[in-house]
């Protein structure tokens, strides 16, 4: 009852028109192909932010009903269909699961027992086939029980254990040498910490499963390799928008270089988290960066474009500012409602957004009417503009129904020169003193140098 | 004798007239026509199996009075009439030995006259008779010679269209006699050297020409009398007509394989007619309704339709259609006995006249290919289309039979669809069937959709009104499934994929390539670039063949036409530069030789495409061209010293304007890149109506689909590149400038003007301001308004890559022993080049 009266609240947060933007930019679709059923759930459930809870319900009864979790089956099918009896098949399941963890706990047991004595971890090494062979002459601990393992950890996920799967999945790791398998025992790790929220793990999971697929000789086609780019991309959604720092890894990721080609080539949607991160981040690593996005938005505008990607085209291509008042409206929706981005401050990011808009419109008018600025902004009083204003170098004054935007004084051409170039003298001195350390090559030639530098800076 | 054989059968007089022909000089001087008619006729009748050639030659005879033609007229020079001069000619062409001249028009009927044909039987039996003896005594070195002779003389047989003669069989049966008689008692008798060298010879020799001729030799041995006398005049007429009556007496499968192999072993010979054998094979098919003959008789008689024009330049129309009817029969035949399949894997057969065993499923398989000789009627079309001029009618009316040919390949495709099971498609199996795919999309992908959809329907009408076929790769076109561009673009897709499954990169690389020339040529710019870039090609395409560097430059073009189409002028400028200012564009695209004719190569014609698939070069250069004005105009007001140094991708166009520049009369616009350049002289001066009114004119625009369209679009981006132009010229004279002005004179929306100017301001081209109150662009007002000099623009450009080149020194010293290694260079470039550059320069 509890969750129901949450949802109203939330509901009665949106108007009508705001619901139907967030509508028409859910990219719950999109992404749903390239995630497991276990973390679709997590978007599945926020889309109760926009859709009736009935709809959300059966949505989720829908991807739950083929795991093995039958007591939130269970749930969800008496939320759906109140007071009716459960299905026989799912009472057959219940009683199949049952004994499936039973046998497979017991066949597991020992394994897990040995494994985790002292004498065990004592000996076991770095070395795969040693320790293999070191558990199957001591232990008794063959291929087949460790492939239990595997067997009993995807078990454990498909029934909701996250941790006990993780477990499970990291000592089948630990021992076996097929490569298939490990390769999908580390996704299905990954998916467990993702959803048990332990994103540092998390963090170390998705790197592993990143050198396997940038591995130069990586095994199978470029379709394949491919695809799983995909799917880490997505995957790793949940992990940098949760983390600390994370989205100035996401940045870092998805613009090297092979990313950023899969983004365009099989997820475009991908951009809109892509242009969060990157208005997200420090105002320097922005202004790097900006560059970059506005290409890389710029060239997939044709097959895909959201709020975001329009705010980027209006304010950066474009620079059609009339339309930026609607486009931030927008924005400001998705970034409740966006599963990922619904996890970030939005003030900060809002706060982001607003001075870069800030920023070109000063750099480009002189002068314009508030109420103008106003509808950039989406903001509805003076006091707001003038907060914004005193973050810039420029000097802004609103009078009037005014503003005038005084700009800051770029210095005569010399000045730049000097700006320019007065760290030379320094930068090579250390240079030479790094390359040649004190050798009598290195001093004669700073002192070359030197008598050179003045030169410039008369200039 | 040997000098006479010498000449062939050039002159059809025995050697006994040769002696005669002194009188008959003298006779003949006096001779009538009438008479020389006669004596030709009854020359005829004694060997009626005339060489062509010959033939002619005697009508030439019976056109004037030969007579005269006699050698003492030749010796003397005097011309008597236009019979000299034939004569002349004539005697070139055999001088040797035409001294005796064939026109033995004796008088008297006791001349024994003889015909080549019949000399040369004669020298054969002399042979014979002489290798008879000899190997009575066992005389081998002598046998040696004489079958050396014989052989020599043997091997002309198939001149004068006679079977082996008989005699060289029983020659060949008495030498096997000898030598294994001979061999018994050979450790009795001593032989010398030469002898026995001679022996060997002769026994190797013997041995694999009565290998060749089994089969008679062992006739021979049966009855060797009557095989003799048979054989006494063996007469090619008399075996023609045996073997018609063989044919005839006999059960028709024997006689239809008798011929059969006749005409295959006489395939690829010299002196075979072929038009005779393609009767025959055809009065063949008349006779049968085995389908297993039929196929067999279709196997041979195609290729031997193609045979016949192997080395002429093209197959002409007639033989063309009669080649494409076989194949069309071919596959009828096949359709309606599905127990037979013909393909390229079935195992090879020793005897055509046993029947392949069927295999599992009961599906008897013969070897053959019928994607070959699809390919091949495709081949011989575009030869002949290139042969044609193109601007002719005839080229028109045999581009018509285009459509018969795409019904054909679509057909076979149906054909090797039913044949090849889908497990198969991507193995040696599934081959030909993407190669008769692979032809396919070859008459398809340069066609705009609905060509292509008209091709469609009358291909499967022609199909379906005898019975009802559909393909897997993708249905037939029909009125419930997709319509216009959605079934076009379904059927590229679905024809490609097949090809993308094959092993064979060659199918994978042409059928991306035809895939992205469709989508560019049918305005989906972005599908066909990110295809392009996708596929990777530019990378390996240099090493390809030439074909499909042909391929890959088309593709190329018309995705930047594409891009100019849809207004993508940058993008439409990079892609088209290389090949549009490339002196050897024609070549590039196939379309045409720069080279002088007599060095292209057989390699070299086969590259070039029809006219109708060409790519028309002017507009892809009046395209070019008006990219480039757009881009660089702007350019050069805004920074003209700079511009020119610059190594732009248009240096083409530079130069274009350059050398207009220096024209002392400029005449009215001509050619269409007269038009470009007064366009762009107009667009320098910011006269957008003036330079759109001469693009405009240009009439090749109207090649495109949406001619108007594109005219349109090229207006506004006038307008829009006119006001940039304006205001890099005249930025120094304005301090404030109005945007409804502005808007005014552009015919531009202010928000247009307002948004131009902005991006202007943040590319830092323009050291302005909007100020959206008083709606003016101002310019900054600091003391060095506008540009800094050029001193001053100069050193700032040095600084920043002075300042580059520090980063990368940097960079360098983190990686340590690069510096280490290079210490000298190093040195010298950072004190020697950089700052003393620099230094210079500012002073």
């Amino acid at each position: 009852m509890a969750e129901v009266q949450e949802q109203e609240e939330q509901l009665i947060k949106f108007t009508d028109e705001q619901i139907a933007i967030a509508k028409k930019y859910d990219l719950t679709e999109n992404v749903m192909p390239f995630l497991d059923r276990h973390l679709i759930y997590l978007l599945v459930d926020n889309l109760e932010l926009i859709y009736s809870s009935e709809e959300v319900e059966s949505l989720e009864y829908q991807l739950v009903k083929d795991t093995n979790m039958i007591r939130f089956i269970k749930e969800k099918y008496s939320n759906l269909y109140p007071g009716k009896e459960f299905p026989a098949e799912l009472l057959e399941k219940e009683n199949f699961v049952n004994e499936e963890l039973v046998k497979l706990n017991s066949t597991t047991k020992k394994t897990l027992e040995i494994l985790s004595s002292q004498e065990v971890q004592q000996n076991l090494k770095q070395d795969k086939t040693y320790n293999r062979e070191y558990l199957s002459s001591k232990h008794d601990i063959d291929d087949s029980k460790i492939l239990e393992l595997y067997n009993f950890g995807k078990f454990q996920y498909n029934r909701g254990d996250y941790v006990m799967a993780s477990d499970l999945l990291n000592n089948f790791r630990l021992l076996s040498t097929n490569q298939d398998l490990n390769l999908s025992a580390t996704w299905g790790k990954l998916s467990s910490e993702i959803i048990s929220m332990s994103w540092n793990d998390a963090l170390e999971e998705l790197n592993k499963l990143r050198e396997i697929i940038d591995n130069r000789h990586f095994k199978g086609t470029p379709l394949d390799q491919l695809n799983k780019r995909t799917w880490l991309i997505h995957f790793s959604l949940f992990v940098f928008f949760n983390s600390d720092n994370g989205l100035e890894s996401l940045v870092d990721l998805f613009f090297s270089s092979s990313y950023l080609s899969t983004i365009q080539a099989s997820c475009p949607w991908i951009l809109r988290y892509l242009v969060v991160a990157v208005l997200n981040s420090k105002p320097q690593q922005r202004q790097k960066r900006l560059k970059d996005l506005v290409k890389a938005v710029q060239i997939e505008s044709y097959e895909y474009s959201d709020p975001f990607t329009n705010l980027i085209n209006a304010l950066y291509v474009d620079f059609d500012f009339e339309k930026i008042g609607s486009i931030f409206k927008e924005v400001k929706v998705l970034a409740e409602t966006d599963f990922f981005i619904g996890n970030l401050p939005s003030t900060e990011l809002i706060k982001n957004i607003e001075t870069l808009i800030f920023e070109v419109v000063s750099k480009v008018y002189k002068a314009l009417p508030v109420e103008e600025l106003k509808t950039f902004l989406n903001i509805e009083s003076d006091d707001e503009i003038v907060s914004i204003a005193s973050e810039s170098k420029d000097t802004i004054t609103v009078e009037n129904g005014a503003v005038n935007i005084k700009k800051a004084e770029t210095g005569s051409v010399y000045q730049q020169l000097y700006e320019k170039t007065k760290a030379f003298n320094f930068k090579t001195n250390q240079l030479l003193g790094n390359a040649f350390g004190n050798t009598s090559t290195g001093s004669s030639s700073t002192r070359q140098h030197q008598q050179s530098q003045p030169q410039s800076q008369e200039a | 004798m040997s000098r006479f054989f010498a000449t062939a059968y050039e002159s059809d007089v025995s050697s006994d007239e040769e002696l005669l022909s002194s009188d008959d000089e003298l006779i003949s001087s006096s001779g009538s026509e009438t008479e020389s008619k006669g004596s030709d006729s009854e020359d005829a009748d004694q060997d009626d199996d005339e060489d062509n050639d010959s033939e002619d030659w005697d009508s030439d005879f019976e056109g004037d009075d030969d007579d005269d033609d006699s050698d003492d007229d030749y010796t003397s020079g005097k011309a008597k009439g236009p019979s000299y001069f034939l004569k002349k000619d004539f005697l070139k062409g055999g001088p040797a030995g035409s001294d005796s001249d064939s026109d033995s028009d004796s008088d008297d009927e006791k001349k024994v006259v003889k015909s080549a044909k019949e000399k040369y039987l004669d020298e054969i039996a002399s042979s014979v008779d002489q290798i008879e003896n000899f190997s009575m005594v066992e005389d081998w070195i002598k046998i040696a010679n004489e079958f050396d002779r014989l052989s020599k003389a043997i091997a002309r047989y198939p001149q004068y269209h006679i079977p082996v003669p008989r005699l060289y069989i029983k020659s060949l049966a008495i030498l096997e006699d000898a030598i294994t008689g001979f061999q018994e008692k050979d450790t009795k008798k001593k032989l010398n050297a030469s002898e026995s060298k001679s022996f060997n010879i002769v026994r190797q020799r013997v041995r694999k020409s009565s290998k060749e001729f089994q089969s008679d030799i062992d006739l021979y041995r049966k009855d060797p009398e009557a095989y003799e006398t048979g054989s006494a005049e063996a007469d090619a007429e008399a075996q023609q007509a045996k073997e018609a009556e063989a044919a005839k007496s006999q059960s028709p499968d024997a006689g239809v394989f008798t011929v059969l192999r006749s005409v295959i072993e006489t395939r690829g010979k010299r002196n075979v007619d072929q038009s005779e054998q393609i009767q025959t094979l055809e009065d063949l098919i008349s006779r049968t309704s085995n389908a297993y003959q039929l196929i067999s008789i279709y196997l041979m008689l195609i290729p031997v339709r193609f045979d016949q024009f192997a080395k002429a330049p093209f197959m002409p129309a007639a033989q063309w259609k009669a080649s494409l009817a076989d194949i069309n029969s071919l596959l009828d035949v096949l359709q309606k006995n599905p127990t037979y399949v013909v393909s390229e894997l079935a195992a090879p057969i020793d005897d055509i006249e046993v029947e392949p065993e069927a295999n599992s499923e009961g599906v008897k398989e013969i070897i053959g290919s019928l994607v070959s000789l699809a390919e091949r009627l495709d081949d011989a079309l575009t030869a002949h289309l290139l042969a044609i001029d193109p601007h002719s009618s005839e080229y028109v009316s045999r581009l018509r039979d285009e459509t018969a040919l795409y019904t054909l390949l679509v057909k076979t495709q149906v054909y090797y669809e039913r044949i090849t099971a889908a497990e198969d498609l991507t193995t040696a199996r599934g081959d030909q069937l993407s190669r008769v795919i692979l032809k396919r999309l070859d008459h398809i992908y340069f066609k705009p959709s609905k060509l292509i959809i008209f091709a469609e329907t009358s291909a499967w009408n022609t199909l379906n009104s005898s019975s009802s076929l559909d393909s897997k790769v993708h249905s037939k076109i029909s009125s419930s499934g997709p319509q216009g561009i959605d079934y076009t673009n379904g059927l590229l897709d679905a024809l490609c994929l097949n090809l993308y499954k094959q092993q064979n990169s060659i199918f994978r690389k042409k059928a991306v390539l035809y895939h992205i020339y469709y989508y560019a040529f049918n305005d989906q710019f972005y599908k066909s670039r990110d295809m392009l870039l996708l596929s990777h090609l530019q990378a390996s395409i240099h090493t390809a063949d030439p074909q499909l560097q042909v391929l890959f430059n088309r593709a190329l073009v018309q995705v930047g036409l594409s891009a100019f189409r849809s207004g993508l002028i940058g993008e439409a400028q990079q892609l088209l530069h290389e090949i549009a200012i490339s002196a050897r564009q024609k070549e590039l695209l196939g379309q045409g030789n720069q080279r002088f004719q007599n060095q292209q190569t057989q390699a070299d014609k086969q590259r070039l495409l029809p006219f109708h698939m060409h790519i028309n070069l002017e507009l892809l250069e009046c395209s070019f061209y008006a990219a480039s004005l757009l881009i660089e105009i702007p350019q050069i007001a805004q920074n003209p010293e700079f511009a020119r140094k610059r190594q732009t991708s248009s240096k083409a166009f530079r130069r274009v304007l350059e050398y207009h520049d220096r024209q002392i009369f400029a005449g009215p616009p001509e050619t269409t890149r007269d038009y470009i350049v007064l366009a762009a002289k107009a667009l320098a001066k910011s006269d957008w109506k003036k330079a759109s009114e001469l693009i405009n004119s240009v009439k090749i625009w109207d090649l495109y689909n949406n001619a108007d369209q594109l005219k349109k679009m090229l207006l506004e981006k006038l307008q829009i590149e006119a006001l940039r132009t304006y205001l890099f010229t005249n930025q120094n004279f304005y301090s404030k400038l109005s945007i409804s002005d502005l808007s005014t004179t552009f015919e531009i929306t202010e928000s247009a003007v307002k948004s131009t100017v902005a991006k202007m301001i943040m590319n830092e081209e323009l050291n302005v301001v909007i100020n959206q109150l008083t709606n003016m662009i101002e310019f900054s007002e600091t003391e060095n308004k506008g540009t800094p000099t050029k001193l001053q623009e100069l050193s700032l450009g040095l600084s920043e890559k002075v300042a580059q080149l520090i980063e990368r020194n940097e960079r360098l010293s983190t990686g340590g022993y690069q510096v280490q290694y290079d210490k000298k260079q190093a040195g010298n470039t950072r004190s020697g080049s950089a700052v003393t550059v620099g230094g210079g320069q500012k002073k």
